[in-house]
């Protein structure tokens, strides 16, 4: 009596091959559980589309931040910083320049929204770097009150008539400040220059009530990045006064802020992953009678535990792969083709000032491995043991419902 | 003398042992089944015959006693050992044939060639052959329920048969059928026999146990033998 | 920290697995308390039943325990980026005490994991089950330290700390440092490399499959010690000799970094086939001590035969992808860093 020879890998297939039409004949119980975690799986999916998209577009925008920008502190509070401090800083080695700058928040009220407000030489600027608006009809004031905006301000002052000519005021001053504006700035970033408007430094100087000599901060460029923690710590040994923050902060702290809000939003998820996979595994458990009946025949007929336990796993596996793949494509297409209606602002913030902006689309496999770990796997954990209890149906069950 | 195929010795089944509804189902039963015989095991419904055909047929395990096939004492194997057995040696059709609906005629029979491994592409051709020779290949695509009683009765046979066993057993095989239908399935047994199957049937049929190709016919009554 | 997407995923798969291995272990001991084979009693039938169920979850926890493995190296590259000083996975790991330890832990329970799944499927070839009893045993011994796993990914996760500066794989394999680290970085490849070349001569020609099985059978203990030693050393290769090949860089000597897309994930290739190797390297000379039990069974000779194969190819393939950045940067530049 010989043994049986079977190739185990031909068995495999067979098993598979059957899942597969077994998953496919019980389309409306399937489709059902696949449809539920597809939506939830493309909920986390979204967020991790949108948390990169947002992380490398920060990447990219902080290569143009300063090396270490430099704040003078009172009494807990940032104040203006001479500019007494510039020569001491500007000779330290691995110093390549030390740029004081002059900006600001102004808060416009009819329009409810903050402006953030940048001096600079305006003639400095490229001709290609902003758009040249016509500016026949308004008078010609003090140059000095030039002002270029980012495309959302402007889009907001046409709103309230202000497109040509913006009026600065506040209740303490005794004269307004009006400033022409001659330009909007091309919106490539969009998420950085929208709120912004520049004018000459005068006329900052004057709108955001900064005395002369001094500075909001000093932006300190230094060409060797291994350099810049030793010289941050030297600032602040030399004038404790000065606080020091460099761009690897700022940029941890993005990504901090990033990787808390998704992470918060995805432990909620995962929750309701739970709650989901609870109803699952109680769901797996109940047999229904048909099901009973069939694994009843399966088993007489030859198939062993084993096998039928493979073929609910494979089931089980196959139902929550095909959701994860189906709920990332989903979310790549929400997040990339519809912009993320809602679910965006939970990480960008509201704010009247932004419009919709293209999130860089995002993508790496990294994340396909963790979305992977929290979907699929815990589903097939939850219908494991409800497939054993399947599986060890006995198969004299087969006669049995005949007698 | 013809070999011995099965070898039953002091059978017992009890149900719920040690409970208020303990059943004796099989009381200490020793049967020799030999090779190519055709045998049939009479007794009314409740006298044990499906669960003695059960075990036999390594569905399921007795409580006591040893069950030897072909040599080999298969009660105390674990499952997967048993199976592999029930694979290259036995075919099996039950009362109410117990086809999967859903399922169309050629996927319900190639069933017991998943676990053997055998791949699609041979599974159809040996699916197809026997159809063929039981004039169903023009079915082969139709769902169970949308067959006839005779019909299905037919596929029961193929799904038994499709993995070339050597010992067919069948469970009441003509409860649910008219006279004609009895008689063309005698036939197929008979057929089966010649090609050299041993066959056993559980039935208290008359038809059934005065078919003239029943070498013995052995009765049972409340889980034992009626000598 | 405890809220980044990366901790919670490692966190997830721990209790999952923790989870699973609980679920086997209670069974194993249900098991084991009333196994007797030769019993028909339906309490028997259903202790037959309950060791498919086992099967199952420690061939899944196997799984897991691999893909976590691989998540947590990665979890750790991704979390360095909020780490200061940290520019990969060498600084997570190296910016508190449980970073390594949890790493060296995870591998080590991925090998036991698999020797277990070994012994498992000898034990299911038997119809009487011969290995029952201990192989039940061996999984409750097991499962405590899959949860000192769990308590180590929570001590570890949970002492992350953006405010501390941690240090890079530049420092942690720094040959000039008196650490483990830098030991490895300073091994010089002059002798270490030849060793490696010549453990693996010589378990190539004592597992040849052409020799007559008394020699590849003798000294299953040696032969152990072999592979472990090629463990070890393949490990101490990757840092002090490949990487520096596949970064062209004298000092970059991470043996995390080449698992990112930027080296285009020659990490894996490298590490499946050491491990790989090494896990049925040590697994065939279990089976053969398991051998007693069949003979004449030429289904488990088969089965040791066929790891024997899978090792030495495995093997094998590691030495030509620890080699071939070398290789490549010298065809390039004709010269050695």
């Amino acid at each position: 009596m010989e043994k049986l020879k079977v190739n185990w890998l031909d068995k495999k297939l067979n098993v598979i091959d059957f899942a597969f039409q077994s998953l496919l004949r019980h389309k409306t119980k399937n489709g059902l559980i696949f449809l539920i975690f597809l939506v939830i799986i493309s909920i986390i999916s979204s967020i991790f589309f949108i948390t990169g998209s947002l992380t490398k577009e920060l990447m990219s925008t902080s290569k143009s931040l300063p090396d270490i920008t430099i704040q003078k502190i009172q009494g807990g509070r940032q104040v203006v910083i001479e500019d007494s401090y510039l020569s001491s800083i500007e000779k330290m080695p691995g110093v390549e320049s030390v740029e004081p700058r002059l900006w600001g928040y102004f808060y416009f009220n009819e329009l409810k929204a903050n402006f953030t407000i940048y001096g600079m030489d305006l003639n400095t600027l490229e001709a290609d770097e902003y758009t040249k608006i016509d500016q026949q009809q308004v008078q010609s004031p003090n140059p000095d009150y030039d002002m270029i905006v980012g495309t959302g301000v402007y889009r907001l002052l046409k709103e309230v008539f202000m497109e040509q000519n913006f009026i600065f005021n506040q209740s303490n001053w005794e004269q307004e400040i009006a400033c022409r504006i001659i330009g909007t700035f091309k919106a490539e970033t969009q998420l950085q220059t929208n709120d912004l408007m520049i004018m000459q430094v005068e006329g900052a100087r004057k709108v955001l009530e900064i005395p002369e000599s001094t500075y909001t901060d000093f932006a300190v460029y230094i060409p060797n990045p291994e350099e810049v923690q030793n010289i941050a710590i030297k600032i602040n040994r030399l004038y404790p006064e000065l606080r020091t923050v460099t761009k690897k902060n700022i940029e941890t702290t993005y990504r901090s802020v990033f990787n808390w809000r998704s992470g918060f939003v995805l432990s909620g998820l995962l929750i309701s992953i739970l709650a989901f996979l609870v109803i699952i595994w109680d769901k797996a458990s109940g047999l229904g009678n048909e099901e009973k009946k069939e694994i009843g025949i399966l088993k007489a007929i030859g198939w062993d535990t084993d096998m039928v336990l493979s073929v609910k796993l494979y089931e089980g596996f196959f139902i929550s792969s095909f959701a994860c793949f189906g709920g990332i494509i989903s979310a790549y297409i929400f997040v990339y083709i519809f912009k993320a209606p809602g679910l965006k602002h939970i990480f960008i913030g509201w704010s009247s000032v932004y419009p919709d902006f293209d999130l860089i689309p995002f993508f790496d496999f990294n994340y396909l491995l963790l979305i992977f770990i929290l979907t699929v796997i815990p589903y097939c954990t939850a219908i494991l043991f409800p497939a054993w209890k399947v599986a060890i149906t006995d198969p004299d069950v087969a006669m049995r419902n005949i007698n | 003398m013809k070999e011995s195929l099965i070898v039953l010795k002091r059978i017992t089944k009890i149900y719920n042992e040690g409970k208020l509804n303990e059943v004796v189902s099989v009381n200490d039963i020793s049967l020799d089944i030999k090779k190519n015989e055709m045998v049939v095991l009479k007794g009314p419904s409740g006298s044990g015959k499906t669960t003695l055909i059960a075990m036999m047929g390594c569905l399921l395990k007795p409580t006591s006693g040893e069950i030897t096939i072909m040599g080999k004492s298969v009660s105390k194997l674990p499952e997967k050992f048993m199976n592999q057995f029930k694979l290259q040696y036995f075919g099996f059709i039950f009362q109410s044939f117990q086809l999967i609906p859903e399922l169309s005629v050629s996927d319900n029979v190639e069933l017991p060639l998943y676990p053997l491994g055998i791949k699609p592409a041979k599974r159809r051709e040996m699916s197809l052959k026997l159809l063929e020779r039981f004039d169903l290949k023009q079915r082969q695509n139709f769902k169970i329920k949308e067959l006839s009683g005779g019909e299905q009765q037919r596929v029961a046979i193929i799904r038994a048969i499709i993995n070339q066993p050597q010992i067919l057993l069948a469970d009441e095989p003509t409860a649910h059928l008219d006279s004609e239908l009895s008689q063309s399935y005698l036939e197929y047994m008979k057929a089966l026999k010649d090609s050299g199957l041993s066959v056993i049937i559980a039935s208290h049929d008359p038809r059934v146990c005065e078919f003239s190709e029943v070498d013995r016919v052995i009765e049972i009554k409340d889980g034992q033998l009626k000598l | 920290m405890i809220f980044h997407p990366w901790v919670i995923g490692m966190i997830t798969g721990d209790f999952i697995i923790l989870f699973l291995i609980l679920l086997g272990m209670v069974n194993a001991g249900i098991i084991n308390k009333s196994w007797d084979f030769e019993q028909s009693t339906p309490l028997q039938y259903k202790l037959e039943k309950k060791t498919y169920l086992v099967s199952a979850i420690m061939n899944f926890t196997m799984g897991i325990q691999i893909a976590l493995l691989l998540l947590f190296v990665i979890a750790a590259d991704e979390i360095s980026a909020v780490l200061p000083g940290a520019m990969c996975a060498t600084g997570t790991l190296s910016s508190n005490s449980f970073g390594f330890p949890l790493l060296f832990l995870k591998l080590f329970l991925a090998f036991l994991s698999f020797f277990w799944l070994i012994i498992n499927y000898i034990d299911n070839q038997r119809e009487n089950y011969p290995l029952i009893r201990e192989k039940y045993q061996l999984l409750i011994i097991l499962a405590p330290l899959y949860l000192l796993q769990t308590i180590l990914t929570f001590l570890f996760v949970s002492d992350l700390d953006p405010s501390v500066i941690t240090s890079c794989c530049g420092v942690v394999f720094d040959e000039q440092q008196e650490t483990i680290g830098g030991f490895l970085a300073d091994m010089e490849t002059a002798i270490s490399l030849p060793i490696l070349v010549g453990l693996y001569l010589l378990i190539v020609v004592k597992n040849n499959l052409f020799l007559k099985r008394s020699w590849r059978e003798k000294m299953p203990f040696i032969d152990i010690l072999l592979w472990l030693s090629i463990l070890g050393l393949g490990l101490a290769t990757i840092i002090n000799f490949a990487s520096i090949y596949i970064y062209e860089m004298p000092n970059h000597r991470c043996p995390f970094c080449l698992l990112q897309k930027e080296y285009y994930y020659l990490g894996i290739p490298i590490y499946l086939s050491l491990f790989l190797g090494v896990a049925t390297g040590i697994s065939k000379n279990i089976t053969l001590r398991l051998e007693y039990l069949f003979k004449p069974d030429d289904q488990i000779q088969g089965f040791s035969r066929k790891l024997n194969k899978v090792s030495l190819i495995s093997i094998s393939l590691f030495l030509v992808f620890a080699f071939a950045p070398f290789v490549l940067y010298f065809i390039k530049t004709g010269s050695k860093l």
